[in-house]
């Protein structure tokens, strides 16, 4: 089980939707946490969330690969729609291609680093150990903590936990990353050494969808800001238009109570 | 097509190895697997099928029944199919939503149930056909009808697909080319149906049915495990086909289990028969042995088995009761003083929980019995102690106890009634009086209406009259063979008055000032001593006491009689067997230890914190352990001490180490005698369960008590 | 003058806390040591020369001396008596004369009188247990069948009446050919296993091979004794000193390479060492009675079976080889007895147990009814009666439903009623440590793409298994213990051979007691020994929590 064909499937180019959720709804009992969410993204954007806790940005990208399953509406990954009927094999290569960092890292305490890493491609897409140990090398390179690499997660500080995690879930080689507060469970001098690694990978043609509260992050890289809240989308600009003429009342309360 | 498409599946068609631990993992296993499969389905449907025509051969002579192992098809169909009805519900997991449904009273909820209701139709169907309208032959169609129609239920299930074929709207559109699944639904059953009727005519499969049907099993298995690890389904319906797929490979293990306890049930041999066999008429038939039970008498070759367990059941019973009274209190003692300052006794404590801790119960049991028959003295040795209140010998101990049990009783009630009036006193009125309305709440605090002061003490004093009636019913209970029922009325008016006394409590009617203070307490002590005195007084001038007497004379004529009977008079002195001591002794000591450790957990568990307010607001040790330690540690430790109950309640079967009378030693006895094994051993295990269940509904009434307040 | 100022603090803290704070007036700060050495010395005297005056003190050491040889006892036995006794009643007398003399209970009653109750307690228990031991116990009747209850009845009978040992002289009067060579085959992998596990542990060696090697040196002493001996000693002896280099080796080399490699190529030897203590469990049963497959392999490498040339091993013409042992008939497992016994079923319990409480576990959890109904029924089935019943289950109705497709002897029914019982009871423990797995692992596992079986095995199992293994340990000590009610249905374990020893030994008959405190002891050592281990992994795992609270 070494390769998967993806021949019948067409490609994505430069401009193709890759992510399109239309009227997403999710609710837990009467309380609806997202109430009808329009958004849609091409390969290779780099969106940054932004809102009020409990206003439902976790809960959203949570839907994307199904760690949430949403009550209402349509959610298309890559040419697939992610709902009850997907089927298994679907739903696991929509979970290949998506990378999902946590906010409380979530790293396996009884694998090393290296076999964090190198669990899923082991076991998920069947790439035989050596190839899978040399790729997470490489990775662990990337992120810049190779030294680390046969030690265990309790060994490591936080940020180093939270980069392991990101390359972790680079391992899978997905096209969509997706970070759920990256940073928020950080110390403030380790928050810089995860920002730099996603600054990085914005550089490349990845999909990023980054819920944070990094202000710098979103000005510096993102092409588009959303701003959530009470699971509703607010507003969505560029971040020069977004942080410079806010269009929409909240979006101006939420800009003056954060910065 | 038949499968639903799959997109970018990861699987291919043949899995590839990397190395020599893949071939082994790919190539090598599966094959061996389904070797061992193929072996393994047809030993045990052979097996079955042998069984199952042996069980439906009528063989019927003059009128007599020749086959001692016939089971006419009225009870067989029932039972083989009712086992298979039963997994397939299991597996289709429809019942759930049917009674969610149902409960909603949602009208749609049949059409989502379809599956399960074709499944029960057909039950009943094939119920009448083999009946009233069939005449199956014994040797091959019956099995094949049975284990075949088993197998169409795995297709079936796999399939998924009966809740489509069954909708009006796609009998109507059928079309053969594009709904391949449900022909081959469709086509299973009717194929199924066709060769069981015309089976005679293929003796191809009629020679050797575990064949065929193995065979069936084994390429429905391998086609339908390779369909699932393409992985082109959704979650749900994959984990229910996985479950399909179990369901079939365990079908030959399953059918043999059933058909086997049923032929051992009509076994030709008559010891297996009447080993297996489940009816409990031996049990009114008079019991052969003799036990030794207190307080209530049975006597052998008189009294019926039912009377024996019974008795059984009382000395269990109390054992049980009062090593757990017992070692709750040791346990406790041993407990706190591990944690003293004083080292000596911290460490004699330690030693104590660890030297018991590790010690086998079975050893500990047989060390007590042995060393006090050997140390103990003998009987005709006369050793009293204590100035004549205590006969101790090795054939008993025997105590000094109150002349008159009534008076006992009326004494402690005398008690009783003082901490009730004591407890009135200290009554004010409560912030919030919560009053009842609807009639449930009516009858669970029926003194509400006159008013909270005298509501509360009417509880109080109603919960002591329910004890007093419990005990004056419970006691002809424990000692004559009769008064079962006025015994569980006693206990449930005993619950009734408990259930009062707490929703009292819980709806804040019993709002007490209680002095907590030095003088407080200090009152309260010489209040209660002043009270035990007066009463124990009475008791003794009232009833007197009851030394025991050592009689050398039995008949009274003067002669004395020969050491050998010699004895302790009846009615005098309360007496303790010493298969009992060993028991309790045992019992006690080795859970003691275990409590000793939950108990010195939950202390140590607390919060430093806790003890430290406590001290730097001023209790004394007396009052940080009532008022601060103990409650918050009574929250852990309730849980575990349900679980170490119930163990003592389990551990008591080993009494046949010291041939003390508990359940498990009489039931022995009786399989020994009467052979009836199955029975005896439901008796067994349903008494120990209902045990459990009593303690555990205890335990957990006390502790949503105990943990009424959340922390 | 520091240092011993230093000493005489810690004896008066321990003074203080053992018999409670001075409260009579007369003490003061500067006379305390002197009252504490006037109270020792005092002590010393009603220890050495109490019941010298008649019944005016308690016996003291050579009052109790002569007791004891008086009572038949050897003047070596006597002489450690009065030892024993008289420490322990010189500290009773210094604990009543310490209380006595400065009056602490003035200030601290309850501990005076907790102080003075525990110590005359010891006193009593102490003297007791003394006296039985040394004064009246007969050991002999445990010593003389020392074998037979290590191994059980046959394989004594083959080791003491086989070729070579000295019962045997002539062909009539030989029973059998010497199997115990399969023993010491289980004793080499155990040791080996038991050795590595230990070299795991980054701890000094000498806290492992110093009482490894104390452990060995009972052992062979136990084997060496000339006192009722009916074997050779040579070969236990020589064997046995080769099981302690084979421990040393394998403690060396796992210490070695753990100490040279990173952590978790040292987690995965211990995983390695885990499952070759499971191959050793499976190996120690075929080795006793090897299947036929293995037996004619033997045969086809070129041995002969021995039990066919019985007659010249016995003349002394042949010496069997390996082959030809291996070739040979084995030991069924009913003829199984002893010691062996209960490790071998405690073993099942365990290693199947777990298995089995795995399995159930998963499916007790499992979304399925059809897996967690009947895992549910059966777990509730098997915990609701006591141990002794489902063995008596497995004794009696078990062979009517098995028999047909595995026709198994008592022993391997009772391993798997263990097996069985232990997997109902760690599928209990692992339910709640499964529920306690974070969830954020699962979604992690589930947002990499592994499926839900991929996530239990990988992720969920391991971290339950964690933090569940002292509860899983103490449940493998109550199998061990649950081990003795083998005798119930007849089984000729330690406990069983130990307690009819005095009915079955002739030369014994009526030393009831003796083998009773000897089982109680073996059983007890390896019981604390478990639970000293599941303390340690419990420390290792940092799930300890001393919170607070002194309560007394």
């Amino acid at each position: 089980m070494s390769e998967y064909d993806r021949d019948d499937k067409p490609a994505t180019g430069y401009d193709e939707t890759i992510i399109d959720t239309k009227g997403v709804k999710v609710n837990f009992g009467d309380f609806w946490a997202l109430k009808g969410i329009d958004i849609s993204v091409k390969k290779g954007e780099i969106i940054v969330i932004l809102g009020p806790s409990g206003s439902g940005k976790s809960t959203y990208i949570r839907t994307l690969n199904r760690l949430q399953p949403h009550s209402g509406g349509t959610v298309v990954i890559d040419g697939i729609t992610v709902d009850d009927d997907t089927t298994v094999a679907d739903m696991k290569y929509v979970r290949a291609e998506i990378g999902f960092v946590f906010q409380q890292f979530n790293l396996f305490p009884h694998l090393t680093i290296m076999e964090n890493i190198t669990l899923a491609p082991m076991k998920v897409k069947g790439i035989p150990k050596r190839e899978a140990e040399d790729q997470a090398m490489a990775l662990l390179e990337k992120v810049g903590i190779p030294e680390q690499a046969y030690k265990y997660p309790s060994g490591l500080s936080g940020g180093q936990q939270q980069r392991v995690a990101i390359a972790r879930a680079l391992a899978m080689d997905p096209k969509i990353m997706l970070f759920d507060e990256p940073t928020s469970a950080l110390d403030p001098e380790m928050i810089k050494e995860v920002l730099d690694v996603m600054i990085d990978l914005a550089k490349e043609d990845v999909t990023m969808i980054v819920v944070t509260h990094e202000m710098g992050f979103a000005m510096a890289v993102a092409d588009r800001v959303i701003l959530f809240d009470e699971g509703e989308l607010v507003e969505q600009n560029t971040p020069a238009e977004f942080f410079d003429n806010p269009q929409h009342k909240r979006t101006k309360l939420f800009l003056e109570q954060i910065l | 097509m038949v499968f639903e498409g799959s997109r970018g599946s990861f699987v291919g068609l043949l899995p590839v190895a990397h190395s020599p631990r893949d071939y082994l993992r790919v190539y090598i296993a599966p094959v061996l697997g389904v070797y061992l499969f193929w072996l393994y389905s047809n030993k045990f449907l052979g097996m079955s099928a042998d069984y199952l025509s042996t069980m439906a051969r009528d063989i019927t002579i003059a009128g007599t029944q020749m086959n001692t192992s016939y089971y006419p098809m009225e009870r067989l169909a029932p039972i083989v199919g009712g086992v298979i009805l039963l997994c397939f519900l299991l597996v289709q997991n429809e019942i759930p939503a049917f009674l969610k449904g149902l409960r909603r009273r949602d009208p749609k909820v049949f059409s989502e149930c379809v599956s399960s209701i074709f499944a029960i139709i057909c039950f009943v169907l094939s119920y009448f056909l083999l009946t009233s309208v069939l005449e199956l032959s014994p040797g091959a169609q019956v099995p094949f009808f049975f284990f075949g129609g088993a197998i169409v239920a795995g297709v079936l299930l796999l399939q998924d697909n009966l809740g489509e074929i069954l909708s009006w709207s796609n009998i109507r559109s059928f079309r053969p080319r594009e709904n391949l699944g449900a022909l081959i639904s469709v086509g299973s059953i009717v194929l199924f149906a066709v060769l069981t009727l015309n089976i005679s005519m293929i003796p191809a499969i009629s020679q050797d049915i575990p064949f065929f049907l193995s065979a069936v099993i084994l390429i429905t298995g391998l086609y339908w495990y390779w369909r699932i690890s393409q992985e082109g389904m959704k979650p749900a319906i994959q984990a229910k086909r996985t479950a399909a797929l179990a369901y079939l490979a365990l079908l030959p293990f399953i059918l043999y289990l059933l058909l086997r306890v049923l032929y051992l049930q009509h076994d030709p041999n008559p010891v297996m028969q009447n080993r297996w066999a489940v009816n409990f008429d031996f049990m009114d038939k008079v019991n052969t042995f003799k036990i030794n039970p207190w307080p209530m008498e049975v006597v052998a070759n008189m009294d019926a088995r039912w009377l024996f367990l019974k008795a059984a059941i009382i000395n269990s019973v109390r054992v049980t009761l009062l090593s757990i009274v017992l070692c709750v209190i040791l346990g406790t003692i041993v407990g706190v003083t591990r944690l003293s300052s004083n080292k000596l006794a911290s460490t004699m404590a330690t030693v104590y929980v660890e030297v018991f801790r590790n010690l086998p119960l079975a050893v500990l049991l047989f060390l007590i019995s042995t060393q006090f028959g050997l140390q103990a003295p003998l009987f005709i040795e006369e050793t009293f102690l204590f100035g004549g209140a205590v006969f101790f010998s090795n054939q008993g101990i025997w105590f000094v106890t109150v002349g008159s049990y009534p008076v006992l009783v009326m004494g402690l009630v005398a008690l009783a009634l003082l901490r009730a009036g004591l407890r009135h006193m200290d009554r004010i009125e409560p912030r919030f009086i919560v009053t009842p309305n609807t009639l449930i709440e009516h009858v669970r605090r029926p003194f509400s209406t006159l008013g909270w002061r005298v509501e509360a003490l009417t509880a109080d004093i109603s919960l002591i009259v329910a004890a007093v009636v419990f005990i004056n019913y419970l006691v002809p209970f424990v000692s004559t063979h009769g008064g079962g029922t006025s015994a569980v009325l006693a206990m449930v008016l005993l619950v009734y008055a408990l259930s009062v006394t707490s929703r009292v409590d819980d709806d804040g009617i019993n709002s007490l000032q209680i002095d907590d203070s030095e003088t407080g307490l200090r009152k309260r002590f010489t209040i209660w001593v002043a009270a035990f005195s007066v009463v124990a007084g009475a008791v003794y001038s009232i009833g007197g006491l009851s030394w025991p007497e050592y009689i050398k004379d039995r008949n009274g004529d003067g002669i004395i009689d020969s050491p050998g009977a010699w004895d302790i008079a009846e009615g005098t002195g309360f007496e303790i067997t010493p298969f009992f001591l060993a028991m309790m002794l045992g019992l006690t000591l080795f859970t003691a230890s275990t409590v000793a450790e939950i108990v010195r957990g939950s202390i140590q568990a607390l919060p430093r914190g806790q003890v430290e307010a406590a001290i730097s607001v001023g209790l004394n040790p007396y009052q940080r352990l009532r008022l601060v330690i103990m409650p918050q540690a009574l929250r852990s430790m309730v849980p575990l001490l349900n679980n170490q109950f119930m163990n003592v309640w389990k551990n008591s079967s080993l009494a046949v180490i010291v041939a003390y009378s508990d359940i498990f030693y009489v039931v022995l006895v009786m399989m020994n005698n009467v052979g009836k094994l199955i029975p005896l051993f439901l008796l067994l295990l349903i008494t120990y369960q209902a045990g459990s269940l009593a303690i555990s509904v205890v335990m957990n009434w006390y502790n949503s008590r105990v943990t009424s307040v959340k922390i | 003058m520091s240092l011993k100022g230093l000493n005489m603090d810690s004896f008066l803290e321990l003074e203080e806390s053992i018999a409670g704070k001075p409260g009579g007036p007369w003490v003061t700060p500067s006379n305390n040591t002197q009252l504490s050495l006037l109270a020792i010395s005092l002590a010393f005297v009603c220890g050495f020369f109490g019941g010298m005056w008649e019944g005016f003190l308690p016996n003291g050491f050579f009052e109790l001396v002569a007791m004891a040889e008086s009572e038949g006892a050897s003047s070596l036995n006597a002489q450690i008596f009065g030892t024993i006794s008289g420490i322990v009643l010189v500290f009773a007398w210094w604990v009543t004369l310490s209380i006595l003399i400065k009056w602490t209970p003035g200030k601290s009653l309850s501990n005076a009188l907790l102080g003075i109750t525990t110590a005359w307690i010891i006193v009593i228990a102490v003297r007791g247990l003394s006296h039985f031991v040394l004064v009246e116990a007969d050991w002999s009747v445990v010593w003389a069948n020392r074998v037979l209850l290590i191994v059980g009845q046959q394989m004594t009978e083959q080791m003491t009446q086989a070729p070579g040992s000295e019962s045997c002289i002539a062909v009539s009067n030989c029973y059998g050919v010497n199997q115990n060579w399969r023993l010491w085959w289980i004793l080499y992998p155990s040791f080996a296993v038991l050795a590595s596990a230990y070299g795991t542990i980054a701890e000094k060696p000498a806290r492992f091979l110093v009482p490894f090697t104390a452990l060995c040196g009972i052992l062979m002493l136990v084997a060496w004794m000339p006192s009722e001996i009916n074997y050779h000693s040579v070969v236990p002896i020589t064997n046995l000193s080769k099981a302690l280099v084979v421990g040393y080796l394998a403690y060396g080399a796992s210490y070695y390479y753990c100490s040279i490699s990173e952590e978790y190529k040292a987690n995965r030897l211990r995983s390695y060492i885990a499952i070759g203590a499971v191959v050793t469990f499976f190996f120690a049963i075929m080795i006793m009675d090897p299947p036929e497959a293995v037996k004619d392999l033997a045969v086809w490498l070129g041995g002969t079976p021995v039990q066919g040339i019985r007659e010249a091993i016995i003349a002394g013409d042949v010496v069997p080889s390996t082959l030809d042992k291996l070739a040979g008939d084995g030991i069924q497992a009913s003829q199984w007895g002893g010691l062996f016994v209960n490790l071998i079923v405690a073993t099942a319990g365990c290693v199947l147990g777990f298995g089995i409480g795995i399995v159930l576990a998963f499916g007790r959890q499992s979304d399925q009814p059809f897996f967690s109904v009947p895992s549910i029924a059966l777990i509730e089935l098997v915990r609701s009666g006591p141990l002794i019943c489902w063995l008596w289950f497995a004794v009696f109705l078990m062979p009517d439903l098995m028999d047909p497709f595995y026709n198994a002897e008592d022993i391997i029914r009772m391993l798997l009623m263990f097996g069985v019982f232990g997997g109902c009871y760690i599928a209990e423990v692992l339910r709640g440590g499964l529920q306690a797995v974070d969830s954020g692992q699962k979604e992690a596992a589930i947002a990499l793409g592994l499926s839900p079986f991929q996530t239990k095995m990988q992720v969920e199992l391991p971290n339950a298994v964690r933090t569940t293994l002292p509860s899983i340990v103490s449940v493998f000590i109550g199998l061990w213990k649950d081990t003795t009610l083998l005798f119930i249905i007849n089984i000729l374990d330690f406990f069983k051979l130990a307690k009819d020893l005095p009915a079955t030994d002739l030369r014994f008959l009526g030393n009831f007691l003796e083998p009773l405190y000897v089982t109680a002891l073996v059983f007890w050592v390896f019981a604390f020994y478990l639970s000293r281990v599941s303390m340690k992994i419990e420390k290792g795992l940092g799930l300890t929590s001393e919170g607070g609270g002194e309560a007394a």
